[in-house]
């Protein structure tokens, strides 16, 4: 049976612009509210702080099984999860922004532990490499953390998106950046086991595309690191040649035209 | 002989301004969101476009604000570790004031330069800045007509431009301006004051400062919240609070009124927007 929608000033679907206050934020015992994307709580009160429409979607604190239901209301999809329990409920109130620049994602930031995709620019023998951030992978790991992420993304044509939900997502998008945001990759950061003595040359090449992730915040740059098997170079062209090169082990790719062997820190393909 | 009589004062008998506005009525107000080419549309590219525009007139005045952002700081002596850093600009064009005016210089004009940090002001208390670090949001005004009141159209086309690049904003900022003046011997408090009546109560035209008894008051708000974000009077109050308090309270009013405008012509395109992407409507993301 599905559980009672929250009692929002702007109902469930219509368009809100920032500032409208659409609840207040008590928990009570059926139901407690969580500010989500594009909303914000001030004295207690939860207001919207961008142009879209309202979304709500529950994370069932209850362990029993859930289903998905699908409803239409209005024009705008919404998602719900049905539990067969009278525990407390939360609702994630968020926005869905309806400005046409989120479609690409112009409104991300790269945060530290998000896994973003980039180029190398230059290799500084024999210490670190500069790399252009290109754009966000969002990640399995990292959505189910975080409630500021840009979750509007748009995953799938019907579905709304919903980052704690156990029923199985369709796989979402890269985000973009508007620019290119630069960060480094530093000699100790390349391999799991981190050694002095590996050869940034042996690993990157200027132009090679890779998957990395942001450690820190540094002074003048991010500071990124591969040392994880799923991390490393996606794409990469034979200097000889110029074919992009296929991968033979996680430390060797080849060109096939060529047949030459150049090293790589090559990435492990990921699961679908 | 002389006509000491001129139509203003035959007007202001009746309560009616030199447009034929009464006192408490706004100017005509027409939004346009996402005037301009976006990231979002197809070849554009990324380093050209913007990611939100408006277009806004209050009247004659016409202002056109470009929202970029949030994106990488170049220097990194710029950038703020724990928000984003907001640039504002403020320009005019050569054909914007009537009258041959190009001596002045947009890069050097004080006043420009003023407002803009007034601009900037107002925006750093709605943008929700914390949630881009070391990012930089740069906002562009660029005024194409100018009939009095450009820093209030430039407030609200700044609202509106960054409600169209999708950033996150605590309340949306309205402005107006509001003013009062002894004309025909009876006091009238009037909201949302144009070039001409600006120049009468502030005495720019023409012959020294104004008269004791005018004020002009421009106020930006947000409405919804009832705060009062920017309020810059220069006017000589001559020992009367009240007034002041009478010409703010009608300020507020105004704002309250441009807010509705505002608030329309956003609801509907959101709604558009929303429909297309839900499949329902075809709406061209910009018609130019």
């Amino acid at each position: 049976m599905p559980p009672s929608s929250p009692n929002l000033r702007h109902p469930i679907g219509t368009t809100v612009t920032p500032g409208d206050r659409l609840a207040l934020v008590a928990t009570t015992k059926t139901m407690t509210l969580i500010a989500g994307n594009g909303t914000y709580i001030r004295q207690g009160h939860l207001y919207a702080s961008l142009l879209g429409t309202v979304c709500a979607t529950t994370t069932a604190t209850a362990t029993a099984t859930t289903t998905t239901a699908t409803t239409a209301a209005g024009g705008a999809g919404q998602e719900e999860e049905c539990s067969s329990s009278q525990e407390n409920i939360s609702w994630i109130i968020s926005i869905q922004p309806s400005s046409h620049s989120t479609i690409v994602g112009t409104t991300t930031c790269p945060r530290v532990n998000m896994i973003i995709l980039g180029r190398i620019t230059r290799v500084i023998l024999p210490t670190h490499a500069m790399v252009d951030i290109v754009a966000i992978v969002p990640d399995e790991n990292t959505t189910s953390n975080e409630y500021q992420r840009d979750s509007s993304m748009p995953e799938a044509p019907t579905l709304q998106s919903s980052p704690s939900s156990p029923s199985p997502q369709p796989k979402p998008f890269i985000i973009p950046l508007i620019e290119p945001y630069s960060g480094i990759l530093r000699q100790q950061d390349l391999r799991p086991k981190s050694s002095l003595e590996i050869r940034i040359d042996d690993c990157y090449q200027s132009g090679d595309v890779i998957l990395a992730r942001i450690l820190a915040s540094g002074e003048r740059d991010y500071i990124l690191s591969t040392a994880e098997a799923e991390l490393g170079v996606v794409q990469a062209i034979c200097e000889k040649s110029g074919y992009r090169m296929e991968p033979v082990s996680w430390k060797e790719m080849q060109c096939p035209i060529s047949l030459v062997r150049e090293g790589r820190k090559v990435a492990k393909p990921r699961r679908r | 002989m002389a006509s000491s009589t001129r139509r203003t004062d035959i007007l202001s008998l009746i309560h009616i301004r030199s447009d034929g506005r009464r006192p408490h009525e706004i100017r005509h107000m027409s939004c346009h969101l996402g005037a301009l080419p976006s990231t979002a549309c197809g070849s554009a590219l990324p380093t050209s476009a913007c990611s939100g525009s408006a277009l806004v007139s209050m009247g004659l005045t016409q202002v056109l604000c470009v929202v970029r952002g949030p994106c990488d700081i170049g220097r990194r002596s710029d950038e703020l570790p724990d928000r984003a850093t907001l640039d504002v600009s403020m320009r005019t064009t050569p054909f914007s004031s009537p009258g041959d005016r190009r001596n002045v210089n947009p890069s050097t004009d004080r006043r420009l330069i003023e407002q803009s940090h007034l601009l900037q002001k107002v925006l750093s208390a709605s943008i929700l800045l914390h949630l881009y670090p070391k990012s930089k949001i740069s906002v562009t005004v660029m005024v194409l007509a100018d009939d009095g009141g450009r820093l209030e159209a430039a407030i609200n086309a700044a609202t509106l431009a960054l409600m169209d690049a999708g950033i996150p904003l605590k309340d949306m900022v309205c402005a107006c301006s509001a003013g009062r003046w002894n004309a025909g011997g009876s006091d009238d408090i009037v909201v949302d004051l144009n070039r001409r009546e600006i120049q009468t109560a502030t005495g720019m035209g023409g012959g020294g400062g104004g008269t004791s008894d005018t004020i002009y008051l421009p106020v930006a708000t947000m409405p919804q919240r009832g705060t009062i974000v920017l309020s810059q009077c220069e006017s000589r109050l001559s020992g009367d609070a009240d007034a002041f308090a009478q010409v703010l309270e009608a300020a507020m009013v105004g704002c309250q009124m441009v807010m509705d405008v505002m608030a329309a012509a956003v609801r509907e395109r959101g709604m558009g927007l929303w429909k297309a992407k839900e499949g329902k409507a075809n709406v061209m993301l910009n018609d130019w």
